[in-house]
């Protein structure tokens, strides 16, 4: 093969070749601004402001209502809730979820009305 | 705003000296400092955890010692602060402020006060026992109390966290996923640049800009990929993507960049990030630090064979340490995560089968970057080997070895498996999508540089077998 024709099938496949770059590249970063565009929506932005309110709220009802160092069994409604409850007792409290309990402190996690307490949930602490 | 300040103040200023004395060139290190910052912090959690002390303290003493070793190896080696001669100072000004007005776009999701389900199960979490000092951490992770938070996670993204909540309190539980964001941006950036810096290698000596103004442009646009790719995972607070992208700019520093002591310290800071984020993250590095090793001390090279041996042990070793001794620390103290410890009975050939179509489904792209692969190698061998840039082969089997290890994992592995890739298959794909996107913002700079190419006169003609000799067969560089 000529100089000439592999020259031209060389600028034809490197055109090619940026063509699907850019193309694969451009649509991607289409959907990334679309996604951002979405996610800053103010209802998404307002209830998620909701969940991580609430979840600030319990975490600062157990310092206030449980002594620091304590050993307590965590308990919630679901497990998500229970997970929840050791996380946010950390690292002020030892977080126990045997069952049978056997930690003197009890701590669970109600359901209640939204406009009380933390959002909709509500810290019950037992000391036995 | 806390987490910018957090970002520069705590991380990048501890950051800064080592990133420069390892890149010295301003923007990978603007971004890569950050990032070193974190690895320090990492590896003063290590040290929390299995000596003792607090947060503060010891990231304080290894701060410290970081940097002055590398004062001291600066004075030593008799090295200046200037940078090195690189590309032209426009090329600098542009690059950064294209891939920052890239940032900027998914930056925006900072407004949104989100936390996933793992970035509060796993990472708050150890976050919050990294604060609690040496005994909250060891016998935390420890305890079955915490078992749902996959205590043998790395302890990176907990210990960047906890630094911030020294530094402002713990009454903002979202600081945490800020930091994670601005991290991942900061990883997100050191692949931009060496995309960016591909161009300038693509351009060589030609006076043509073609070459370099569409590595600025991939740059920009890899920025956005990393977070259209990652989604909703990396704008609330899941790792997945810091590990993905530093662990794609390794391979983009170490298997595709043209050799060099630079390019192979960018990459090294990069890996250990990667295999201190997360678990996948540190196999994942293992499999590109064995590739980098054996791009700069190929087996065909010359001399004793247990020097070469021991220098890619060495290669390897030295940024994975940090990972590994976590790693083995959580092995000898018998912490382990949900994945391997119950059983779902299901057969091994049901679990492959759904394993290789789930992770099939995620990987739309890549038809097209082996498509961009088939014909760049057909049409612009010569090009990529005049840039002296690595063979593809490396970054492809990177990716390989990435997913080969995760498919194992999910055929192995006992939980079961429908709900487990369903949960999981998008995020832990990501560095496979990423790569394969930044493979073709690779073959899309040389094809720039090759389309617009000058015709040359016939005496300076050749063909594509008689270019320049290909650079992988030239000596590496010594590594200092």
């Amino acid at each position: 093969m000529g100089d000439r024709p592999k020259r031209t099938g060389k600028r034809i496949g490197g055109a090619g070749i940026l063509a699907i770059a850019a193309v694969s590249l451009g649509l991607s970063v289409r959907n990334g601004v679309q996604f951002t565009a979405n996610f800053v929506a103010p209802a998404n932005i307002q209830s998620s402001a909701i969940s991580t309110r609430q979840l600030e709220c319990i975490f600062q009802a157990i310092r206030k209502q449980v002594p620091e160092g304590v050993t307590a069994y965590v308990h919630g409604p679901t497990h998500t809730l229970t997970w929840r409850m050791a996380e946010l007792s950390t690292p002020w409290l030892v977080p126990q979820e045997a069952s049978p309990p056997t930690a003197p402190w009890r701590l669970s996690l109600v359901y209640v009305s939204p406009h009380s307490q933390c959002h909709g949930l509500a810290l019950k602490v037992q000391h036995l | 705003m806390k987490a910018f300040v957090v970002l520069a103040v705590g991380l990048a200023a501890a950051g800064l000296l080592p990133a420069l004395a390892v890149a010295r060139r301003p923007v990978v290190v603007i971004f890569l400092a950050p990032l070193t910052g974190a690895g320090l912090a990492a590896v003063a959690a290590v040290i929390e955890f299995g000596v003792g002390g607090t947060l503060p303290a010891d990231y304080l003493g290894v701060a410290i010692a970081v940097n002055v070793a590398v004062v001291a190896w600066w004075l030593t080696a008799g090295r200046t602060v200037r940078p090195s001669a690189g590309p032209r100072w426009w090329w600098s000004v542009a690059t950064l402020a294209v891939v920052l007005g890239c940032l900027a776009i998914p930056m925006n999701d900072l407004r949104v006060p989100a936390i996933g389900g793992d970035p509060n199960n796993i990472w708050l979490t150890h976050a919050l026992l990294a604060y609690g000092g040496h005994h909250a951490y060891f016998t935390g992770l420890q305890s079955v109390g915490y078992r749902f938070s996959e205590p043998d996670y790395p302890p990176l993204v907990p210990s960047v966290e906890a630094l911030a909540f020294k530094f402002y309190g713990l009454g903002d539980l979202h600081l945490g996923v800020d930091m994670t964001l601005l991290l991942t941006a900061c990883a997100l950036g050191v692949v931009a640049a060496g995309i960016a810096a591909a161009g300038v290698a693509a351009a060589g000596s030609s006076e043509r800009q073609s070459a370099p103004i569409a590595g600025i442009a991939a740059a920009g646009a890899i920025c956005l990929v990393g977070f259209a790719v990652a989604g909703i995972t990396a704008a609330n607070g899941y790792t997945d993507l810091l590990w993905a992208a530093a662990a794609v700019g390794a391979v983009i520093w170490g298997l595709v960049l043209p050799r060099g002591a630079q390019a192979l310290g960018v990459a090294w800071i990069c890996a250990a990030v990667a295999s201190l984020t997360k678990n996948e993250g540190l196999t994942t590095a293992l499999v590109i630090l064995v590739l980098i090793a054996l791009r700069y001390r190929p087996l065909t090279l010359h001399g004793p064979q247990l020097r070469g041996w021991a220098d890619r042990a060495a290669l390897v070793l030295g940024p994975a340490l940090p990972g590994l001794a976590w790693a083995g620390t959580m092995h000898l103290l018998g912490v382990n995560d949900v994945f391997f410890t119950s059983g779902s009975g299901q057969p091994l050939l049901s679990r492959a089968a759904a394993t290789v179509a789930s992770i099939g489904a995620c990987l739309a792209i890549a038809p097209v970057a082996l498509a961009a692969l088939l014909a760049g190698c057909w049409f612009l061998r010569g090009d990529r080997e005049r840039a002296r840039f690595g063979n593809p082969a490396w970054l492809w089997v990177a990716g390989l070895g990435s997913l080969t290890i995760l498919f194992v994992t999910y055929v192995i592995g006992k939980i079961e498996i429908h709900a487990w890739l369903a949960t999981s298959v998008t995020r832990t794909t990501i560095f496979a999508q990423v790569l394969l996107y930044s493979d073709l913002a690779i073959w899309l700079v040389i094809a720039a540089g090759s389309v617009t190419e000058p015709r040359k006169r016939p005496s300076e003609t050749r063909s594509h077998t008689d270019r320049s000799p290909a650079p992988e067969r030239t000596p590496p560089p010594r590594v200092t």
